[in-house]
């Protein structure tokens, strides 16, 4: 059996991370951590250990390139692959946010089926 | 269902989305027009357009979905400085606003979004078009990003740090430690602070050496020198300019302060938001078990109060009573607590209003000025939905009828632009809301006028001021010989008046001539469950909520007078009207004997209800009788113990039939 999966789900929006997580509980994944800032993403980083986070860019106090600037270049999650959101119209911030080292990102809208594929590819599952 | 209750979350937040749209935009707009700028406000309604966009996208809502992303793109052009902000971009930004919501509601109700947008998006593209044309391109400002750090900024964060490079403002990269625990309490507190002398244009989180510990870097553009940054002895800090020349160098000057003595942290490991959404059907769910409830613990006081007389152990009688006691305590505490969760501040409605007020106003070519007072007092949730329709119908008939144009106003040594005050507040069991204008007034004689000419009044009759105002809430009564479509046509104020029965209120209507008119809305807290006085007359049980009850007055057939045709009591030497409920329900003739004489008031309107007995108190669950039974006085039914069901009386309504008599 393999290991249970843990991830971090970082979005203001309350309908897109119930949308990413009906998506994710079809592999199999049950173990989510949902913040709903990216000041809640620091809080929450340093309680458990992740195997993937998920981040829009677009939010309050700290945005998605600023929490994963700082992920990046922490001795301690820098090793935690890091799936972005954002959406099309932004294409410079996700240039800015995979030269900052994220390992892959969706543009909105997505479907449910790319996204799980975009998952199971970082997780390292079948 | 994972995908149905995502479904629900997206109508709820989609909702809320555009309520804020709305708010913001409305600030805004006062922010323009006294000449101000507010480029966080802008911000968040991009982040507010792009987050709807975003979600709908998402959930196939296209139209939906291409109206935000529009209405985003445009908000963008703003943010970025391209597109120049004034009162028609926010009023296009509002008309979007109403479609969107129009677009939700049909979602929640069909699970579709085919609106035809096609009209809108096309005067968008014109108004986009033209405003490309007009802004020259604003040329870049070097030194570009001097510091890692700015790599980390996004698009607009990029832009508003030029922005204020090229407004000349000095920008400052201020760098600080704290804990993981505290530091979003800390960085609120600061970042508030910074605001009052700037913008804070990033917030940049960087690891710390330090377990538990983490740095923070805050980008911010200011007119003050650094040592005149308002956080200055207020935290330790360490602080660079990114702007000053001599600066630039890698020589931080830093600034060690002693930390103000902070109040010990008590929770700081809340990261979720403790706010929960319900659906308003859930919570009337509950509120009726509640309801039930409260009519079973009754039957049960009862009960046991019976099984008392055979129980001769005096311990387990007194245990009972206070088992019984202790279980009506907490459930009048489920009751209250259940109440506080369905109230809402009216906030949330005038703000709706105003909105549509200033609309009508301006379709109408009248400037309006809108003071609010008590936007906090709060209301039961349905209650509040209901009152929208009714409040916008008085706002159309003060905006079109009441309000004089700039010229006649201006003549009348008023100020040109009309003004429309709501007030809200509570009175004991009763919220009071309160629209009020300084237009013309309404004329009575005018009134008095048409009634004879409709036949509805001879000549001759006499009749008071208050009456005939009181007729502008009939159906079909208007005094404008040009209806127009706005109000007019004579629909309007008797659809006030018989939504407020509904919700068992009541509208009055006070005017001077030339100075003005104010509405007086009263309603009651809440529909659900209420005290009642349960009471006897000519063998039939009624029971009257207690909150419309002044006092109750033992009297006998000798106390009634008549006055001028009238009945009256006379109250601590003043006549009070009185009325029998078998006159008004018909139901049998006037009592030959009663006792009590219960004063009913409600606001301004008072009334003697002649009883011949009164049985008791207690709590009652009003259940409506189905749309299909409708009689002026009765709220409803309600059941008291053994199953017993009767007829709940409605005050507003029965006062309201008294002042047609």
């Amino acid at each position: 059996m393999e290991e249970e999966k843990t991830i971090l789900i970082v979005d203001d929006s309350n309908a897109m991370r119930a949308f990413i997580i009906s998506g994710l509980e079809e592999l199999g994944i049950f173990n989510f951590t949902e913040a709903k800032t990216g000041f809640e993403a620091l809080k929450e980083l340093p309680r458990k250990k992740y195997d993937l986070i998920i981040s829009d860019i677009n939010m309050p106090d700290i945005n998605g390139l600023e929490l994963l600037n700082f992920i990046k270049t922490s001795e301690n999650y820098k090793n935690i692959p890091v799936l972005m959101i954002s959406t099309e119209t932004k294409e410079e911030d996700l240039n800015r946010a995979l030269t900052m080292g994220a390992n892959d990102y969706l543009t909105k809208p997505f479907d449910l089926k790319n996204l799980q594929r975009k998952v199971k590819k970082l997780l390292g599952l079948k | 269902m994972a995908e149905n209750k995502a479904l629900l979350e997206f109508i709820a937040e989609a909702e809320e989305l555009t309520e804020n749209i709305e708010k913001k935009l409305l600030e805004l707009r006062d922010i323009i027009l006294t000449g101000g700028e507010s480029p966080d406000i802008i911000n968040s309604l991009f982040r507010d357009f792009h987050s709807l966009k975003g979600i709908s996208g998402m959930f196939g809502f296209s139209n939906l979905s291409k109206l935000a992303h529009q209405l985003e793109s445009f908000l963008d052009k703003i943010r970025l400085g391209k597109v120049d902000l004034d009162d028609n971009i926010i009023e296009l930004l509002l008309s979007g606003k109403e479609i969107m919501l129009e677009i939700i509601s049909q979602i929640s109700n069909s699970n579709n979004d085919n609106y035809d947008i096609s009209d809108f998006l096309e005067n968008i593209s014109i108004i986009f078009t033209k405003q490309d044309q007009n802004i020259p391109t604003t040329n870049k400002v070097s030194p570009q990003p001097i510091n890692e750090l700015l790599q980390v900024l996004t698009e607009y964060e990029e832009h508003r740090f030029q922005e204020n490079i090229r407004k000349g403002k000095k920008i400052f990269a201020i760098k600080f430690v704290f804990t993981l625990e505290e530091f979003d309490e800390r960085l609120n507190e600061i970042t508030n602070i910074l605001k009052t002398k700037g913008e804070v244009i990033s917030t940049l989180p960087k690891p710390s050496d330090t377990p538990g510990k983490i740095n923070f870097t805050i980008i911010y553009a200011t007119d003050s020198k650094e040592e005149d940054i308002p956080i200055k002895d207020k935290y330790e800090y360490e602080i660079n300019s990114l702007t000053e020349e001599s600066n630039i160098s890698v020589s931080p000057s830093f600034t060690k302060k002693e930390p103000i003595q902070q109040e010990p942290q008590q929770t700081q490991l809340k990261s979720i938001s403790n706010t929960v959404r319900v659906d308003i059907t859930k919570l009337d769910y509950v509120m009726n078990i509640v309801g039930e409830l409260v009519t079973q613990k009754s039957e049960l006081a009862r009960l046991i109060e019976n099984a008392k007389k055979y129980i001769n152990n005096e311990d387990l009688a007194l245990n009972l009573t206070k088992v019984t006691n202790s279980i009506e305590k907490k459930i009048n505490e489920l009751q209250d607590s259940v109440m506080s969760v369905r109230m809402v501040p009216l906030s949330q409605l005038f703000d709706k209003l105003e909105r549509n007020l200033k609309k009508i106003a301006h379709d109408l070519g009248k400037e309006v000025k809108v003071v609010i007072n008590g936007g906090d007092t709060e209301l039961d949730k349905f209650i509040m939905e209901e009152l929208s329709d009714p409040l916008m119908h008085i706002i159309r008939n003060s905006i079109d009828h009441g309000i004089e144009s700039a010229e006649e106003r201006t003549s009348l040594g008023k100020p040109p632009y009309g003004q429309i005050w709501f007030k809200a507040y509570q009175k004991g069991n009763y919220v009071f809301i309160e629209v009020s204008d300084d237009g013309r007034g309404i004329d009575v004689e005018k009134i008095r006028k048409k009634l004879i000419e409709l036949k509805k009044l001879s000549p001759e009759q006499e009749v008071t001021d208050e009456y005939l105002l009181q007729t502008i809430f009939t159906p079909g009564f208007s005094t404008k010989e040009n209806a127009t479509e706005l109000s007019g046509r004579g629909v309007g104020l008797d659809v006030v008046k018989n939504n407020l029965a509904k919700l068992r209120g009541y509208v009055d209507v006070k005017t001077e001539l030339g100075k003005g008119t104010t509405f007086i809305l009263t309603l009651p807290l809440t529909l659900i469950i209420v005290r009642a006085i349960i009471l006897k007359t000519s063998g039939h049980l009624f029971a009257l909520p207690i909150n419309a009850v002044d006092e109750v007055v033992e009297i006998t057939k000798n106390d009634v007078m008549k006055i001028s045709g009238e009945e009256v009591v006379n109250l601590r030497n003043t006549p009070l009207p009185i009325f029998y409920l078998e006159n008004i329900f018909e139901f049998a003739s006037t009592p030959e004997d009663f006792r009590y004489m219960i004063v009913l008031k409600i606001g301004e309107k008072k009334a003697g209800m002649i009883v011949s007995e009164i049985l008791g108190h207690g709590d009652i669950v009003i259940k409506s009788m189905g749309k299909f039974i409708k009689v002026n006085g009765i709220a409803g039914a309600t059941q008291i113990g053994r199953g017993k069901t009767i007829l709940v009386l409605d005050p507003s309504g029965l006062l309201g039939e008294v002042a047609k008599v």
